[in-house]
């Protein structure tokens, strides 16, 4: 048992939960199963690609004038990289979190020691999400 | 001073008898909902992949995402785990309380993953030999 096994059944796993209902409660369940699975596949395979995946499909919905879907790719944006005081929790903050002073502060490094933590959150992070979702799509569709 | 006495961890055997009534009730959803290939004397391969799951996960919550992402699919399969999911969530989710019950005074995020997914393990076992009960009553009824 990993110290990320730890956190993907801890944190990631409420956070996911927690930010998905809430933004169900707002905005319902704007996009499709399809969408779903193109999101789950890049968290899992790209990471690092998975903002601007959101940015794209956030500014396709713009175009269509959905604005229900626009804000769910905010929300993935706002869980990749969101900051305080705004975004009270984000992917960003949790990954700042598991890195020492030192490995702050080893600037040559960084950037590599954050792609590798976002190796390790993002996928259970998503995996959460997207399962989280599909449920409560199943649950509307047969109350 | 004296020093911090650790608590005796709770015994998920206990656990399991205390709440045996339930999870046959979930066993017996389950043989409701999911069945079995009476042709070939095969228990349904939902039952069996949820069996596995739990004795493999090192994570509770893909036990949860397995039961959600099969809710989410198209098809016989997630038609029947339509009618059974949200009950086997509900179990689950009461797993979690009792081990956050118990890790409540003295947390320790690594036991208490341990010791939920040995609860996991434990409710699943229960809950397939009554599942696997019923298809035998079945058998025995149908006749050889």
């Amino acid at each position: 048992m990993s110290d990320i096994d730890v956190k993907a059944d801890g944190v990631l796993c409420e956070k996911a939960v927690e930010l998905l209902d809430a933004f169900i409660q707002e905005c319902g369940l704007p996009v499709r199963t399809a969408q779903i699975s193109g999101l789950k596949q890049i968290a899992f395979n790209q990471p690092s690609s998975l903002k601007e995946f959101a940015q794209h499909q956030r500014q396709r919905a713009e175009r269509r004038h959905h604005d229900e879907e626009k804000a769910f790719w905010n929300l993935i944006d706002n869980l990749c990289d969101g900051r305080k005081p705004k975004h009270a929790w984000s992917l960003h903050q949790e990954i700042e979190g598991m890195l020492s002073e030192q490995e702050k502060a080893d600037k040559k490094h960084l950037a590599a020691l954050r792609e590798e933590k976002k190796k390790l959150c993002y996928p259970p992070f998503f995996q959460h999400f997207c399962a989280h979702y599909l449920y409560r799509l199943s649950m509307k569709e047969n109350p | 001073m004296s020093a911090p006495v650790k608590p005796i961890p709770v015994d998920t055997d206990l656990y399991i008898e205390e709440h045996h009534a339930d999870f046959e009730k979930l066993g017996d959803r389950f043989f409701e909902e999911f069945e079995y290939d009476r042709k070939n004397k095969r228990v349904s391969s939902q039952v069996r992949n949820l069996q596995q799951i739990v004795c493999s996960a090192t994570r509770f919550a893909d036990i949860e995402d397995f039961v959600k992402n099969q809710m989410g699919k198209t098809g016989d399969a997630s038609s029947r785990w339509k009618k059974v999911g949200k009950e086997t969530l509900q179990h689950l989710q009461k797993l979690r309380d009792a081990a956050a019950k118990d890790f409540e005074k003295t947390p320790n995020a690594r036991e208490e993953l341990a010791y939920r997914l040995k609860l996991a393990r434990s409710w699943v076992r229960a809950v397939v030999s009554h599942y696997l009960y019923r298809i035998a009553l079945d058998q025995i009824k149908e006749g050889p």
